[in-house]
């Protein structure tokens, strides 16, 4: 019992937010007002290793079972290959960034675009994100 | 001997069922908004797609970045303005596929 009241306020309290990669494009001032404008897509997941290893721990008081630790090795060699962030089960989430951005801004003049990518952490649970954010020459 | 059969059934079934589900996008890049459609002018998306297979760390196609650029010059007969990039990686097993996806708007 005492084990679950320590691991809720962890779960709870371990919100963050992560930087993986900025890209900063060139700054048109001279060419009129700017609108702010701003892309922002993300693909909730959850990181299936620190699940299976959480459930380990909980379910076996810590001892180890051979059949998660299998179930982990199993996930491990599925699902290799370079990553950035936690894995997300659809691809397809920031495909339309060009459209959502091109939208905004009827002038079709941007300028001072910030690609970023980043997460909201939850320890075993992501929000992966990827936001464009931009000034509108108007 | 039900306990070895349950735990060959749920490892079985684990191998089928995440075999290459998960992908992850690192970095979507855009630039080159600094053209001024003019309303009466037609313009249209299009869009490139090519990928890397990798086994092992070992890399099959290593021109897939060019190809998505051929690709996406090849769709457009004017110009082409506001390229996206889009670089990200769909896992599978022992291996991965490395993505690219580039789009664009091209004015004619």
């Amino acid at each position: 019992m005492r084990k679950y009241l320590l691991l809720t306020p962890i779960l709870l309290l371990t919100a963050c937010a992560r930087m993986d990669h900025i890209q900063v494009g060139d700054i048109d001032q001279s060419q009129g007002k700017l609108k702010p404008i701003s892309v922002k897509v993300s693909e909730n997941t959850v990181n299936v290793d620190t699940t299976l290893a959480l459930t380990d721990a909980v379910l076996s008081n810590g001892s180890g079972s051979d059949e998660i630790e299998a179930l982990r090795t199993i996930w491990a060699l599925m699902n290799m290959g370079p990553r950035t962030g936690n894995p997300v089960f659809n691809d397809a989430y920031a495909q339309n960034v060009l459209n959502q951005l091109h939208a905004q801004c009827q002038s079709g003049k941007i300028t001072a675009i910030r690609s970023v990518r980043e997460a909201n952490d939850y320890a075993i649970a992501s929000g992966e994100i990827v936001r464009i954010d931009a000034d509108c020459i108007l | 001997m039900i306990k070895n059969t349950f735990s060959t059934l749920v490892l079985l079934s684990a191998v089928l069922l995440l075999n290459g589900c998960t992908s992850s996008i690192h970095m979507v890049n855009t630039d080159g908004f600094d053209q001024v459609i003019p309303a009466d002018v037609d313009y249209k998306y299009v869009e490139a797609s090519t990928k890397q297979h990798v086994i092992l760390g070992f890399a099959a196609n290593t021109n897939y970045v060019d190809e998505a650029r051929q690709s996406l010059i090849a769709q457009c007969d004017g110009e082409l303005t506001a390229v996206s990039t889009q670089y990200s990686t769909n896992h599978s097993f022992l291996s991965w596929y490395n993505k690219i996806l580039m789009k664009g708007v091209c004015i004619e």
